[in-house]
């Protein structure tokens, strides 16, 4: 039982984790119709910055803070000096761009952090709280609740704000979008700093998670994440996020209870190939 | 004589070429992203490795097998292609990928993360091929692969790719499948991907998972876009580029991803064509070098060029074509449709409309706004299914067929919205109409668009159309006008029984607009039969034979111009009844 409940907030984590990646890309593509590689790139800087802001104030909330809001202005760089000149070409240019970004990130990483794996051990959340005989350890009740906190500032802009409402309307039609008067460049900056700075989140959680940062970290999560956004129906955010939670549930729970022997990764990939060939258009997506 | 190290880098250039050949043909001929080549070549290389080392067999009876066997492996992934598209279709192979080399992990049977080893050298009559016999081989495979490239091309295969790569959906009413030609592309690609993994299994003697996975397949995508993708130059210099690259930045080896990566960046930023490819500076110079270098040669020599030859034969195919379309026969019945029916939910777009169209005329489908026009129209060309009724073609039923089967019927149409194959030149366009007629089965798509024939057919449409200064531009830089002919062109490819204009009029100026009147007008004299449907009353009163009016879904007026002027339905209906008013 106990390890039940263990397995099941596990996978929420590890759902939340991945919806963090997955609707940053899904906004993306919603807006730009770019396949967003390099964002699991930013996902690694956060985890990156937040390591280093750590080391120097010491303090988690600072660090958490400057990684997300340095990762924002990260991605708002990458949109204004790679893609942008980009998108009047073919989208296989912004895909290969996206992919050159990120193998780069993974170097400088390298170059910067050395190729091991570096410990990243907040010691005020070390320990853990008992609810009955549940254990419940401060590091995964710190990410839980940063998660439900990142999830309901991203719904509330999204669907509350006229930025919110700028970037919804963007996706459905970008040059409407831009002659009803709704200043588009400055809407889609602001979508990649959001999708940027919640990447970067995920990144620090993980690697607290993990009590591990490390220069190709972000490898495996670009392509769930682009797996994720093609599951859960493109450009329904809705749909990423549902696909995200069970990916790392089925994950779990297949590497806990099952014989299967297939890596993580494999398992996320033959979930995708099986949903495109029993529902093209993804869980939520239209037909 | 050349080092041991010098052939193997060679040897390595030549196979990797081959297998960004075959990426070329899937992504670069036929438009489809793929992520996933490593799966092909992989599939090439396992199956080689294993047919020689577990079931014995020689080189040169495995070769044959681990062709088919990637070109069948080519074929299942493409199946998917059939319901997914674009980027559906780029992440679904980098799913492929990544479950293809868990699997070669996984399962036991393939020699697990180890791979598989010992594979023998190949032998020629019991002689074991040494380093430069081998890099001959890979070469001569090379200058297959070449071969088969440039022929697909000039083939009507490679007009069909390059239809479906610049608009999809336009493929269809010329009569061509696009996911079938997709899948031929997948599984033409994987076989000579297939090739390349086998000739690497045999050179490197062991392969493992990790050989074929999703970021050697990034490198080889990179590879064509680098050096242009679509072309063969660019494949082959983007693979020999990047396989002497590491070589190269040896002295750098701690930054060379980080060099790799910002080169990519800076590659897309600034000749996002690729290094060679046809937009490409460098490809641009080298042309004008040559055409110099040509002038220079042909200045020296005294020319006397025959040029008179083509513009004859364009005459007199076209003498021959409008002789051959007078029909002086009494006009028939070319495209009937009963009671034909469309519901969307609880909505009657189109409710019970029965319209005769008899050959030689031009019939004229009008009504306001939301009464079922385009509706209609996409069921004729079969874009979306009839709800109940009939549509009949020269008294067979179509109406059950697929989009691309009732154009290869005879139902050529225009959209509303034009739909060029934007990157391809105007005779291309037409040649892509043509090939329809072509493109019916894998065989008969493999014959060459690339000759007089064809283009003197298609230089006479050119010509009915007044496209004839325009052969050569690249269609996306003609004006709407224009385009709007090369549309109607295109369709007479297909030698259609019935064109169907979709509002061919609207947005052209009142000159483009004549103009286009007289060219409708012109072709139902040389014989063909048009159905158009258009907003301006002005122009479907002026050219129609006979018009049909919708309302709400309904038919109710048909007749002579003069006899819909004069129907008091149809005044209502346009300008609302005297109770509204």
């Amino acid at each position: 039982m106990t390890l039940l409940i263990q397995q099941l907030i596990n996978a929420v984590e590890l759902g939340s984790i991945y919806a963090m990646i997955a609707v940053g890309l899904a906004l993306t593509y919603g807006v730009l119709r770019i396949l967003h590689v390099a964002q699991a790139g930013i996902y690694a800087a956060g985890a990156y910055i937040g390591l280093f802001l750590y080391q120097v104030t010491g303090s988690f909330v600072l660090a958490l803070a400057g990684s997300v809001i340095l990762a924002g202005i990260l991605g708002v760089l990458i949109e204004r000096f790679v893609y942008r000149p980009m998108l009047p070409r073919p989208r296989i240019v912004a895909l290969i761009a996206s992919i050159g970004l990120l193998i780069c990130f993974s170097d400088l990483f390298r170059i910067l952090g050395g190729p091991n794996q570096l410990s990243f051990d907040i010691r005020s959340l070390n320990g853990s709280y008992g609810i009955g005989h549940l254990l419940i350890s401060k590091a995964d009740a710190a990410i839980l609740g940063g998660t439900i906190l990142i999830f309901v500032s991203l719904w509330f802009i999204l669907q509350k704000t006229r930025l919110g409402f700028a970037v919804r309307a963007a996706a459905q039609d970008i040059e409407t979008t831009e002659i009803m008067g709704i200043n588009v460049s400055r809407s889609v900056s602001w979508m990649f700093f959001l999708s940027s700075a919640v990447a970067a989140f995920g990144g620090v959680m993980v690697g607290v998670l993990y009590n591990a940062v490390y220069p190709d970290m972000g490898d495996a999560i670009a392509y769930k994440g682009l797996a994720l956004i093609v599951i859960g129906g493109f450009g329904s955010l809705t749909g990423t996020v549902i696909a995200s939670f069970l990916l790392a549930l089925t994950e779990v729970f297949m590497t806990t209870y099952t014989a299967v022997p297939l890596s993580r990764e494999a398992i996320a990939m033959l979930f995708l190939v099986l949903l495109i060939l029993i529902r093209p258009q993804g869980l939520l997506g239209k037909a | 004589m050349i080092s041991t190290y010098a052939l193997t880098v060679l040897t390595l250039m030549g196979i990797w070429s081959i297998v960004a050949l075959g990426l070329n043909v899937i992504t670069g001929y036929a438009g489809q992203f793929n992520l996933g080549i490593g799966v092909y070549m992989g599939t090439g290389a396992y199956a080689a490795a294993m047919l020689t080392t577990g079931a014995g067999l020689d080189f040169w009876v495995a070769l044959p097998c681990a062709l088919a066997i990637s070109g069948v492996m080519g074929f299942l992934t493409g199946l998917p292609a059939l319901r997914v598209r674009e980027d559906s279709l780029a992440v679904f192979t980098i799913g492929l990928v990544f479950v293809f080399e868990s699997l070669l992990v996984y399962l036991p049977y393939f020699g697990g993360p180890v791979g598989i080893g010992r594979i023998p050298h190949v032998t020629i009559g019991g002689v074991p091929l040494g380093r430069e016999a081998y890099l001959a081989l890979v070469l001569a495979a090379l200058l297959l692969v070449i071969a088969a490239n440039v022929y697909l091309k000039r083939a009507w295969m490679g007009l069909a790719w390059a239809s479906i790569r610049e608009n999809e959906l336009a493929t269809n009413v010329i009569g061509i499948h696009p996911a079938r030609f997709k899948l031929y592309a997948f599984t033409i690609g994987a076989t000579f991907a297939g090739l390349g993994g086998a000739l690497y299994a045999h050179f490197i003697h062991y392969v493992t998972p990790y050989d074929f996975g999703f970021l050697p397949s990034i490198y080889i995508l990179v590879m064509i876009v680098f050096g242009g993708i679509g072309t063969v130059r660019g494949a082959v210099f983007g693979a020999c580029f990047l396989t002497l690259l590491p070589e190269l930045f040896r002295f750098v080896q701690d930054y060379r991803n980080l060099i790799y990566g910002g080169m990519l960046v800076a590659l897309m930023l600034y000749e996002p064509d690729g290094l060679l490819g046809d937009n490409s500076r460098l490809w641009r110079l080298i042309l004008s070098v040559r055409s110099r270098v040509g002038e220079w040669f042909s200045a020296r020599s005294s020319s006397r060029v025959a040029h008179s030859v083509g513009a004859s034969a364009v005459s007199e195919a076209a003498a021959a074509g409008s002789a051959a379309s007078q029909k002086t026969q009494a006009p028939i019945r070319v495209l009937e449709t009963v009671n034909l029916t469309r519901r969307f939910g609880g909505l009657v777009a189109v409710n019970g409309v029965s319209i005769e169209v008899f050959s030689q005329e031009i019939f004229g489908v009008i009504g306001p706004n939301g009464a079922g026009k385009t509706t209609f129209f996409n069921m004729l060309s079969g874009a979306i299914p009839c709800s109940s009724g009939e549509i009949r073609l020269k008294n067979e039923p179509i109406h059950s067929l697929a989009p691309h089967r009732i154009a290869q019927r005879g139902i050529g149409r225009t959209f509303q919205i034009v739909r060029p194959f934007s990157q391809l030149s105007v005779i291309e366009n037409v040649l892509a109409g043509i090939g329809a007629r072509f493109c019916t089965g894998f065989v008969d798509a493999l014959g060459q668009h690339h000759n007089a024939l064809h283009r003197d057919e298609a230089r006479m449409i050119l010509a009915q159309t007044g496209l004839a200064d325009y052969e050569n531009e690249i269609s996306r830089n003609l004006p709407l006008g224009l385009l709007r002919r090369l549309e109607i062109a295109r369709a007479l490819g297909l030698r259609p029984d019935i064109i169907l204009l979709d509002e061919s009029f609207s947005g052209l100026s009142h000159r483009e607009s004549l103009s286009l009147l007289e060219l409708v007008r012109n072709l139902r004299d040389s014989g063909a039969t048009i159905i158009l449907i258009e907003h301006n009353m002005q122009i479907t009163m002026n050219i129609c034979n006979r018009i049909a009016v919708l309302d709400h879904g309904t038919k109710i007026a048909e007749g002579t111009p003069e006899e819909i002027r004069a129907n008091p339905k149809v005044i209502t209906a346009y300008l609302g009844s005297a109770d509204h008013a």
